[in-house]
């Protein structure tokens, strides 16, 4: 990692965190029609893959997608008005939350199925491969789909056509509701890929570099022609899984509950001499105010027109 | 045009052949279309490979050998995985083929249909385009059974974003299978089985046909009626038998249930005021009942009669031969039901 | 400045929230990020924390007020300031419509009260019924070949060329329809005329509740008005002869055009009144009887009007009528006079509300003005009405209307 990296990290750690805050107050004041499921305390598993990404670069996301989006590159002004319902928003306000995606940007949306990613990830690797392009197709999913059938299917696929698929697992210790340690029979999910044939490595997931380097190591090997891998990143979801979740399942003792890796990579760079306190804090109250301009975009954006209930059903 | 018979099968075959060599983005992707990958024997001598199937009913015969394990890709039995993946490479780039072995299939394959495909460029505001054709096979007479013979192309017509297209001949199912892969929108290409012996004339150039349009194979001016795939032939025969008393039949193929075309059925039901709908899907929710419904809403005042659906019965579909003739809409059936409808016609003599 | 704290959204579902408890009293200073207050909805209760530093201004509800989602529950300012009106709801901007959206408002339509509905269903498909409508036919005279009986598009097209069905029968069995008793055995044994005529009146008089009015006129009026009329008609050599009849009937087409009440149909459960009026004429046969109809008779002269009654009369006497010429009456005359009958009481010529009965001409003696007796012309007329629909002042007063123009004849060509 280099200073240019880490100072864009920290920059869409920052803007991650920020609009997480501002849809969790908008959702209370009851502008967010539908779910909506925040994504802070992931930031670092988000900002560590897609630091090595470009546009070229295809992912797949999740329900919890707005960081995976915000780090992909997506337009926030955009994704703000999207989640709002409104005309401005990436998907003209037809998507919401769980659907924000701009393929233009590589990002192939977020999924309101869980699951949902397998499949297109490993399209969007045949694409690559079966066109002799130089990219990589990166698949988030959480925990909770590590147990649908098809992670099997996804992972077995890509696994015997080789293709250029990074498979990153954010687990965040619980799907919806139910702890991962009682959904899965296996340890972690890392160790399922020696079934698939791939490595399958378990990070930290509040350690941006940790994620990084791993995701660096795959991305080579996708590129080479070697296949997939399988990244486990050991995370926290720092709000419920939806919005108005009580949060009943929680416990003092869950792993990474205390720790935030935002502070975490702040201390870290400039320790490393990758950004110092002064650029942080720059960083940081530009952060906030790109996101108090998206809020203020999307809510002075107009509802869609009705017309646009009809629209875009076939191209 | 070439005078050149060819059968259902060679020219869908004929078809996805073309268009590969057209255009490189088309690939073939699903369970034993080549069969046989990674088989060291089966390499043809010249290095090109061999397949062990082409498909299990062998339509992609061959095209392994053309074209390659890259553009000819096996899958495992995955239907969920691989159909997601044809999604992926759909909304990236590729313009694949996708086979489901049989549409019965189709509770593992859904997903990525239903929620992904059909509703990418919806969601993300027409910045999608999401070209893949779905073949599939449906239809019983073979003996198959209730897992092997279900007519289903009515439940992918019922999603948004899906548009589903069912030959009844050679000629259409070349034409309409080309369509198919040049739409940048999810196509369910519905194969009834047992047409797949059918001859008829194909023409050896490269054509389509319009998708969404209903083609009128026989004008009547007393009776419409409208058939799917191989009811079809059923619709023929019955306007054939009703000649015979001097009653003017019109046949419309519908070759497209999704988005069907309602200019074509509308007016032929205001010029001949009765309308027949045969299809061979279970009688409720269907295309049939889609089509009746809309008929009574927008030629109301048009009907000379009540419209009427032949439909198989709502039952599994039968493995005994006897069962499953019972189950298959056929001429006698249809005439039967049209006896009402015509009743007037024949009377008409006699007053 | 001021903070406004909302009832959040707890959930996609959650519209309200109550208030469980206050941690915070106005006037208290609270930190960001300390509970000030706990709601609950129907699943969850959740602390509520502050947005801001500062002090607690307001309350805008105390413990277990439900508020809505939105609704501001209190304000926290920094200390010394007020709670100002801050509270503006947030709006969300309009869209721009596509479309005007109106609102189609559906005007009360006046029913009348339903009878219990005794009526016998024709069956006709969508197209004849269309057709049948464009065409003025009525379907009670076309025999539906079409499955479960049904008239069909071929049965409407055999009519217009052919007639109706059965001839004479059908025509006569037009107001049978909506018959409640079975008729099915009426007229048997009769000739089909006879037959048709049977359970025409029969059931007429099953479905209606009729009575009769009698009222004499004085004709000399009239009388006059017709000399001077008939100069005028004939040496116009138009080849009509106009009778009182046809006089009397241009006062009863003035007169159902004021009192639409009586120029009306019940039958099917509705009763429609009518603007126009198609006025049908008894007329009788050898054996038999026809009601044959001047359409529109509300946009003829006097001198259309007499000359059309003598065409359809004819007509139907000769059997030339058609279905098309023996349907659509909306009231009807019937004139006995030829026969010296003075009253009598017609049967309704059912769906129709009323039928007028005109008598034999009457010499009476009557006093003049100055006193003296002198010889008058009087015609007696006798109106029929169906109780169910009007009462007995209706039909008074249609009859007060008619005596009006033929005491005052010049009205009629006014």
């Amino acid at each position: 990692m280099d200073r240019k990296e880490a100072l864009w990290i920290y920059q869409k750690m920052n803007e991650i965190r920020f609009f997480e805050d501002e849809v969790h107050r908008t959702f209370g004041k009851g502008l967010i029609p539908g779910f909506v499921h925040l994504y802070a305390g992931e930031e670092a598993v988000a900002t560590g893959v897609m630091a090595l990404l470009d546009d070229e670069d295809y992912i797949t996301s999740t329900h919890r997608g707005h960081g995976h989006a915000i780090a992909k590159g997506c337009d926030i002004n955009g994704m703000m008005a999207e989640i709002m319902g409104k005309k401005d928003g990436l998907g003209g306000g037809k998507g919401g939350s769980m659907h924000v995606a701009d393929i233009g940007k590589g990002m192939l949306g977020a999924n309101g199925i869980v699951g949902g990613g397998f499949g297109l990830a490993a399209g969007a690797a045949l694409t690559v491969k079966t066109l002799g392009r130089d990219n990589v197709a990166v698949c988030f999913f959480g925990d909770g789909a590590s147990n649908e059938g098809v992670f099997h299917e996804g992972l077995n696929l890509a696994s015997i056509l080789n293709l250029p698929v990074i498979f990153v697992c954010e687990n965040n210790q619980f799907g919806e509701g139910t702890p991962f340690r009682y959904a899965s029979a296996s340890e972690t999910v890392a160790e399922r890929a020696s079934a698939y044939n791939m490595p399958g490595v378990r990070v930290d997931g509040m350690d941006v570099e940790a994620v990084y380097d791993a995701t660096k190591e795959a991305i080579a090997r996708a590129k080479s022609g070697k296949g997939p891998t399988l990244i486990e990143c050991d995370t926290y979801r720092q709000y419920g899984h939806f919005e108005g979740d009580e949060q009943k399942y929680k416990t003092d003792q869950d792993p990474n509950k205390d720790r935030d890796p935002i502070p975490e990579f702040r201390e870290k760079a400039i320790a490393n001499g990758w950004m110092t306190a002064e650029e942080a804090d720059a960083i940081e109250t530009a952060a906030e105010k790109t996101i108090v301009e998206a809020t203020a975009f999307a809510e002075a954006s107009p509802l869609p027109d009705e017309s646009a209930l009809y629209t875009d059903i076939f191209a | 045009m070439t005078e050149r018979k060819l059968t259902f099968m060679s020219a869908i075959t004929e078809a996805m052949v073309q268009s590969m060599r057209k255009d490189e983005t088309v690939i073939l992707i699903g369970t034993d279309v080549a069969g046989g990958a990674e088989v060291d024997h089966l390499v043809h001598d010249d290095g090109r490979y061999d397949d062990a199937f082409g498909g299990v009913f062998g339509l992609s015969k061959g095209m392994v050998t053309e074209f390659g394990r890259e553009r000819v890709i096996d899958t495992p039995i995955a239907e969920h995985g691989y159909f997601g993946a044809a999604v992926g490479a759909a909304a990236t780039g590729l313009r694949p083929i996708a086979e489901l072995m049989f549409n019965d299939f189709v509770g593992f394959a859904l997903d990525p249909i239903l929620n992904q495909g059909a509703k990418m460029r919806y969601m993300f505001g027409g910045k999608a385009k999401i070209p893949l054709t779905v073949r599939t096979v449906h239809g019983a007479g073979a003996g198959a059974a209730a897992q092997h013979s279900q007519t289903l192309y009515g439940m992918f017509g019922a999603i948004p974003g899906v548009k589903v297209v069912v030959p009844s001949n050679p000629y259409d199912a070349k034409g309409l299978m080309l369509a198919a892969i040049e739409e940048d929108n999810v196509v369910v290409f519905s194969e009834d089985k047992m047409l797949y012996g059918m001859k008829g004339d194909v023409p050896e150039e490269y054509y389509t046909i319009e998708i969404g349009k209903a083609n009128v194979v026989r004008e009547g001016t007393e009776l419409t009626i409208v058939a799917i795939g191989k009811m079809v032939q059923v619709a023929q025969e019955v306007a054939n038998r009703l000649a015979k008393g001097d009653i003017s039949v019109e046949v419309i193929d519908l070759r497209t249930i999704a988005p069907w075309d309602q200019e074509t059925v509308l007016n032929s039901v205001e010029k001949t005021g009765r309308l027949i709908v045969i299809d061979e899907s279970n009688p409720h929710n269907n295309t049939a009942t889609d089509i009746a419904s809309v008929v009574a809403d927008k030629a109301f005042d048009y009907l000379d009669g009540p419209i009427k659906t032949v439909c198989a019965p709502n039952t599994p579909v039968p493995f005994a031969a006897n069962l499953e003739k019972a189950y298959i809409p056929d001429a006698d059936k249809v005439l039967k039901v049209a006896e009402e409808l015509i009743a007037d016609l024949r009377k008409v003599s006699t007053i | 400045m001021n903070e406004t704290i909302v009832m959040p959204k707890l959930g996609m579902t959650m519209t309200e929230g109550t208030i469980t408890e206050w941690y915070k009293e106005v006037g208290d200073p609270v930190e960001k990020g300390e509970p000030i207050l706990t709601i609950s909805s129907e699943k969850l209760n959740q602390d509520i924390e502050a947005p801001i530093s500062g002090v607690l201004l307001k309350k805008h509800g105390e413990v277990e007020d439900e508020l809505e989602v939105g609704a501001v529950i209190g304000v926290i300012g920094a200390e010394g300031k007020t709670a100002s009106t801050e509270t503006k709801k947030v709006e969300q901007p309009h869209a721009e419509k596509s479309k005007t959206s109106e609102r189609v408002s559906v005007a009360t339509v006046a029913r009348p009260v339903k009878q219990a509905s005794t009526k016998t269903r024709i069956f006709i498909t969508p197209l004849a019924r269309r057709m049948a409508e464009k065409e003025n036919l009525d379907i009670a005279h076309i025999k539906g070949t079409g499955g479960n009986n049904r008239i069909t598009k071929r049965d409407i097209e055999r009519v217009l060329v052919n007639g109706v069905d059965v001839e004479v029968e059908a025509t006569a069995e037009r107001t049978t329809q909506a018959v409640s008793v079975d008729l099915s055995a009426v007229g048997e044994g009769l000739s089909p005329m006879r037959k048709a005529i049977a359970r025409n009146m029969r059931g007429s008089l099953a479905q209606t509740a009729q009575l009769t009015l009698h009222r004499k006129v004085n004709a000399d009026p009239l009388i006059d008005f017709q000399k001077v009329l008939r100069k005028e008609i004939e040496s116009g050599e138009l080849d009509v002869k106009l009778t009182l009849t046809v006089l009397i009937a241009r006062a009863t087409v003035l007169a159902l055009q004021e009192l639409k009440k009586m120029n009306s149909l019940y039958h099917d459960g509705q009763l429609t009144e009518f603007d126009e009026v198609h006025l049908g004429i008894a007329t009788s046969l050898e054996d038999g009887l026809l009601v044959p109809v001047i359409k529109d008779a509300h946009q003829k002269t006097i001198g259309s009007l007499a000359k059309e009654m003598k065409d359809i009369t004819e007509k139907a006497r000769s059997g030339a009528a058609d279905g098309n010429l023996l349907s659509g009456s909306t009231f009807t005359i019937t004139n006995l006079g030829a026969s010296g009958i003075e009253y009598f009481t017609p049967i309704l010529n059912a769906p129709e509300t009323g039928i007028l009965g005109i008598g034999a001409l009457q010499d009476e003696l009557a006093l003049a003005e100055d006193g003296a007796v002198k010889s008058v012309k009087k015609i007696p007329l006798s109106i029929t009405f169906d109780h169910q629909i009007v009462d007995g002042a209706t039909a008074a007063e249609f009859l007060t209307m008619l005596v009006g123009y033929i005491e005052s004849p010049y009205r009629l060509v006014l």
